[in-house]
């Protein structure tokens, strides 16, 4: 394979055993279908894209680069820019604004910082707003990382922060 | 109140996500039924039980079958949209957490159906839990015969369900988009015809289903496709999940028939509002359905009845407002949505969506003029059917009747136009 891989031998070995699923699951053919399974395979492992994770990604679905940036570049989930360790998604769609996203957004700002997807200078937190969550009817919702928080409120936020003992 | 369960009927039992407790509640006796039957049975007991849509467009079942199994060419796919991103709705995610067996059954009977070797589950990248429930119910299917090659026995009834995650694009839940990214690509919406069940995943004959549509389909072939058809009103068969989600004292997902009007749903199953508030609105299909007024909820919720009141059924997200919300406000959060998520296609949707937004921003702001109320009208009706897919028709459709509906919670934050201005030339008549 002409490009470098950017994992480290371990996580080689999950990309390799993840990506192997992928595959099977879209006939030989049709290898490409596979881009957006596999870019989540690469992001589980490193939090994020690096460039030169997607020029890898390109090499292995075997797809041009520049089709890889624009799939990228359209889907919320793919970060482009690191992201803290825990990343915090608040919902703030009707539903949740209904029943108070705003002062979720309020803490957010507070305890991690103003601009969204910026981690703190110790890369502990990021946050962003994120768009329905499909949990209207436990509103207001939020996700870090990859598990839904229904129901939430400011101090399980700042639980969840280590800003606040349970 | 007294309702039948019939998707939601193992919602909550122990462990309802197992085989052996799925094998205890009844399901896959269904698709046995169904291995006796002819694809074309199946397919008449479908269009018989008067089944649509449950993603949001309300198409008959039955018929986007027929048009499938119509077509020459193979292999043909049956996709399952799982992408739920409606704001509003939340019924699928527990479709498959609560029940993905139930959806499995229903997965199996379709693919039998349309003669579909595969079935892709698109689901939204956010469900890493129903995704994984999902897979834990298909990999225990496999171990017992009941996906894979000659399923329950039966010679060359073969079947595999693959599950495909999305990325966070709402557009995705559109079906043409939603092959597009299944596809591996960017989920830009296709120009129709061909419509996917002529030409959809790979250019093969498709059909895209929803959910719920498919979890619908097991009880429809266990008793028969008159009976189902008979718990609803005509041409609006069965029962259906709403998702009730905003002021209200119970807010949940309940399945109910389409006669129930929403009035009973908001006052008897979700208890009213709370706090001693009054109802001011709803939306009554998810957030691209248009807004109706505390006066207007003593109907039904099928598909014809609300489309004859100038909204849609939709997804069956009900979202409730009580007296302490400014239209203006809610309207501002509907239309943020939309304008983040136009995938940019189109060009009165891309620019459209993004300039209502900011016309909105300035106006709960208390930086608008009356004249921008007006305006926000005209950008919506001149966008209005004049794109690819339905995006922008759903942000004018709360746009126009938010703004029609509740003039005076956007008056009361704008300064009237300055006098000497003369009216837009673009008011043209309704």
């Amino acid at each position: 394979m002409s490009v470098a891989s950017p994992f480290t031998p371990e996580q080689q070995q999950t990309f390799d055993a993840d990506t192997a699923k992928i595959f099977a699951k879209y006939p030989p053919e049709r290898r490409s279908a596979a881009l957006i399974p596999v870019l989540h395979a690469a992001q589980n492992l490193q939090g994020w894209l690096a460039p030169k994770a997607l020029d890898y990604v390109a090499e292995v679905v075997g797809v041009p680069r520049t089709r890889v940036q624009e799939v990228v570049s359209f889907y919320s989930m793919f970060h482009l820019k690191p992201v803290g360790e825990k990343h915090v998604q608040v919902c703030v769609n009707l539903a949740c604004w209904l029943r108070g996203s705003d002062k979720i957004v309020d803490a957010c700002k507070k305890h991690i910082g103003e601009q969204q997807m910026q981690p703190t200078a110790d890369g502990k937190a990021s946050w962003c707003e994120v768009e329905c969550l499909a949990s209207c009817g436990t509103a207001p919702a939020v996700m870090i990382n990859a598990k839904y928080h229904e129901g939430f409120s400011v101090e399980e936020l700042e639980q969840e922060l280590g800003k606040k003992q349970p | 109140m007294d309702l039948p369960k019939l998707v939601s009927k193992n919602w909550g039992k122990p462990e309802s996500w197992t085989l052996k407790s799925a094998r205890e509640n009844g399901t896959y006796e269904a698709l046995k039924k169904a291995l006796s039957m002819t694809p074309q049975e199946i397919i008449e007991q479908v269009t018989k039980s008067n089944l649509r849509g449950r993603g949001g467009a309300g198409f008959p079942t039955g018929m986007k079958w027929t048009f499938v199994v119509k077509e020459k060419a193979t292999p043909k796919y049956l996709v399952v949209n799982a992408d739920e991103g409606e704001p509003g709705t939340f019924k699928d995610r527990y479709c498959l957490s609560e029940d993905p067996h139930l959806f499995i059954e229903g997965c199996l009977i379709a693919a039998r159906a349309l003669s579909a070797p595969a079935v892709y589950v698109y689901c939204r990248g956010e469900f890493y839990f129903q995704m994984s429930r999902l897979q834990q119910a298909i990999d225990s299917c496999y171990e017992a015969g009941l996906l894979g090659k000659n399923i329950l026995g039966q010679p060359g009834f073969d079947v595999d369900i693959f599950v495909h995650p999305g990325a966070g694009a709402y557009i995705c839940g559109e079906e043409s988009a939603l092959l597009e990214s299944l596809e591996g690509k960017k989920g830009w919406p296709r120009l129709r015809p061909p419509f996917p069940a002529n030409a959809g995943l790979w250019g093969k004959p498709t059909a895209v289903n929803n959910v719920e549509t498919i979890a619908s389909i097991p009880p429809i072939i266990e008793r028969g496709g008159e009976a189902y058809a008979r718990l609803g009103p005509p041409r609006n068969g069965g029962t259906r999940l709403v998702c009730v989600s905003g002021h209200v004292t119970k807010p949940g997902v309940y399945e109910v028939p389409l006669s129930i009007t929403l009035e009973s749903i908001v006052y008897d199953l979700c208890e009213g509002i709370p706090n001693g508030r009054k109802l001011k609105g709803l939306i009554p299909g998810g957030s691209s359905a248009a807004v109706m007024t505390a006066d207007e909820i003593d109907c039904a919720i099928d598909f014809d009845t609300l489309k004859a009141k100038g909204t849609m059924a939709g997804s069956g997200a009900i979202m409730v407002m009580d007296d302490t919300v400014n239209m203006a406000f809610a309207l501002h959060n509907v239309v943020r949505f939309y304008a983040h998520e136009s995938c940019g296609q189109c060009t009165p949707c891309r620019e459209g969506t993004g300039w209502m937004f900011r016309i909105l921003t300035k106006i709960v702001n208390g930086q608008g003029t009356e004249r921008d109320v007006d305006l926000l009208d005209q950008i919506a009706k001149q966008g209005e059917t004049r794109t690819i897919c339905a995006l922008f028709d759903g942000t004018a459709m709360p746009v126009r009747s938010f703004v029609k509906k509740y003039p005076d919670d956007f008056l009361q934050l704008v300064r009237p136009a300055p006098s000497t201005t003369k009216p837009l030339p673009l008011t043209v008549s309704a």
